[in-house]
């Protein structure tokens, strides 16, 4: 690349940068709908030219555009959090973590990777163990306003976060929909695996523990024991988000979170990315154990957990079904071969 | 007759798009981490010329060139034989930080030096023709010295660079900026017009007209597109459909609207 040997104009330097901050600076929170009218406008004004109508609503559409695109990313990738808490809320979390996050690379993709470390990592800081088990009504409300009442008081014109967080669910159940979301965003970077003709010399090379199973590299078990079932598993990836974020009224729409029900019994969702996309399935507890056991361990090991819950005799019964799970593991990608490392992986 | 490629309509067009011509890709969503779009990306070109439109090259910013994202973009252009590669006249970073908007510039006779300085580096870094399109815009600036027809004239012939004329934009500016879209017309270059794009766009309550692509073309800007084919004509023509996306059918019929109009 040729190296440049003109400057820009100092005041176009500075002219971008108010412009950037501007932008930056977050919506005014209207108790359910983000309304861009509360930036400082004056230094932009006094540059934009004042025989055109309505100059600030003008840049107040530039204001909503930049904070609606990145809601909507956001949004897209976090379908079922998004769902759990409604988008008006999600987009407040959003903003908090965006005021602190702003975009730096240009795949707008990449805004949603600290999210959900981010968010997690504050429930988790936030939210008791007894409370985690017991899940009581109210700590939701009490971990999201923590988190939000982070972000600086001058980033954010919040004036009443418990009203506007009455949310009658779980912790669990947000923290599920955002595992199970992260899952899916993980599996589209990583790469893609296909389906492994297992055979039988393989399945009976891993019971006899002389290797271990090789794992797709995008597998992921999230255990969900929520009804948190919404459309739509792929990260974002859409046409000119840059043309087509703006008007996108699911951003600002105040609508009620998802009311969800719990499940008499877990699911485990498997998330990979295969050559046709990225999918997930579900699988039943003990075939959950058998995937996340067998990415660190050898058959040996899983043998002696299991052959301590089964009644005797049963051996026979273990190595049919764990054929079972293998076929359907190599047949799905799951499982993408064998390893002779010490350590599976 | 060209369509910007959404995935929406991939598995559509594996089956076909009897009167496509070519297609054209928003090379960002192919340079970042995940290989599904890359991989996607290969049955379409298998098929189809590709060009790549680009919405993060900042060429007007002030903030360094990416060369990373330059590096990638030319690893995906010559993967795929990309003949042509355009992006804005606008600005979409500062202070190191992406806005992801195609943000307005000053019309200034004192920004074309910068911006054909930069555009000749993108294309030093592309190794194929570069062109750059008039964006949409909302805002003029105090700092402005020269129409938008005339700043853009002077940075291509500068950078010795292709045009991307989007009809709608200019429609879109004419409207929120009071000029004669016409006389807009009269001032191009069409020899270094590369093709043209189309798409549909929103006329707010107070008047301001919103560059949405969520729509179809308006009769407005189907009239504009007549008046520069008979200025400029023949050109290729693409329609770009980015939100309330129609089937492929639907969307293929619309550019094709093209043909008649013109006739």
């Amino acid at each position: 690349m040729t190296t440049s040997t003109v400057a820009p104009p100092a005041w176009w330097q500075a002219l971008q940068d108010d412009f950037g901050a501007f932008l930056r600076s977050p919506l005014r929170d209207d108790g359910g709908r983000f309304r861009a009218d509360a930036a400082d406008t004056a230094k932009l004004l006094a540059r934009v030219k004042d025989d055109e109508p309505g100059a600030a609503a003008r840049l107040a559409l530039y204001h909503a555009q930049y904070w609606m695109r990145l809601f909507q990313v956001l949004q897209q990738t976090f379908p079922r959090a998004a769902g759990v808490v409604g988008p008006f809320t999600f987009n407040r979390l959003a903003s908090a973590f965006l005021v602190q996050t702003p975009p730096r690379g240009f795949d707008l993709a990449d805004i949603a990777r600290g999210f959900h470390p981010a968010l997690q990592a504050t429930l988790e800081a936030l939210v008791t163990p007894t409370q985690r088990s017991t899940a009581p009504q109210g700590v939701v409300e009490e971990s999201l306003s923590a988190l939000l009442t982070r972000v600086p008081a001058a980033a954010l014109t919040v004036p009443a976060w418990h009203g506007l967080l009455s949310l009658d669910l779980p912790w669990s159940m947000l923290a599920q929909a955002l595992a199970l979301d992260e899952a899916c965003r993980r599996a589209f970077d990583a790469p893609a695996t296909s389906a492994w003709a297992i055979g039988d010399d393989d399945i009976a090379a891993i019971m006899a523990s002389r290797v271990g199973v090789r794992m797709a590299p995008s597998l992921s078990i999230v255990r969900v024991d929520w009804d948190l079932d919404v459309d739509g598993v792929m990260p974002p990836s859409s046409g000119n988000a840059v043309a087509n974020a703006a008007t996108d009224a699911r951003a600002t729409a105040q609508s009620s979170p998802l009311r969800s029900r719990r499940r008499q019994t877990a699911r485990h969702h498997v998330v990979v990315h295969r050559i046709d996309g990225v999918s997930h399935g579900t699988v039943d507890a003990v075939f959950a154990r058998v995937l996340a056991r067998l990415r660190r361990e050898r058959f040996r090991d899983l043998r002696v957990h299991f052959e301590q819950k089964l009644p005797t005799g049963a051996d026979g019964h273990l190595q049919q079904a764990f054929a079972g799970y293998a076929r359907r593991a190599a047949a799905l990608g799951w499982w993408i071969g064998t390893t002779v490392d010490d350590e599976p992986t | 007759m060209g369509l910007g490629l959404r995935p929406v309509h991939l598995a559509a067009l594996k089956e076909g798009a009897p009167g496509l011509g070519f297609v054209e890709i928003i090379a960002e969503n192919f340079l970042g981490r995940s290989e599904l779009p890359r991989r996607q990306l290969r049955d379409i070109a298998a098929r189809w010329p590709i060009v790549a439109h680009n919405v993060s090259l900042n060429l007007l910013g002030t903030d360094p060139l990416d060369t990373a994202y330059l590096r990638r973009l030319r690893e995906l252009v010559e993967t795929h034989r990309i003949p042509c590669v355009t992006d804005h006249l606008c600005f979409s970073a500062a202070q190191g930080l992406h806005l992801h908007d195609l943000l307005p510039v000053p019309l200034s006779s004192s920004l074309v030096p910068w911006a054909v300085d930069r555009i000749k580096a993108v294309q030093d870094a592309l190794g194929v023709p570069f062109g750059i399109e008039n964006a949409s815009t909302y805002l003029r600036f105090v700092d402005d010295d020269l129409s938008e027809q005339e700043f853009l004239r002077q940075i291509v012939e500068g950078a010795d660079c292709q045009l991307l004329l989007d009809i709608n934009n200019v429609f879109v500016a004419s409207v929120n900026h009071g000029f004669d879209p016409r006389g807009f017309l009269d001032a191009i270059p069409w020899e270094r017009v590369a093709y043209v794009h189309l798409a549909g766009h929103l006329t707010r309550d107070d008047g301001l007209r919103h560059d949405t692509h969520d729509r179809p073309v308006d009769d407005e800007v189907w009239a504009l597109y007549r008046e520069a084919w008979r200025r400029g004509g023949p050109f290729p023509t693409l329609l770009e459909w980015d939100d309330h996306i129609p089937p492929l059918a639907a969307a293929l019929a619309e550019v094709k609207k093209a043909i008649t109009v013109r006739a």
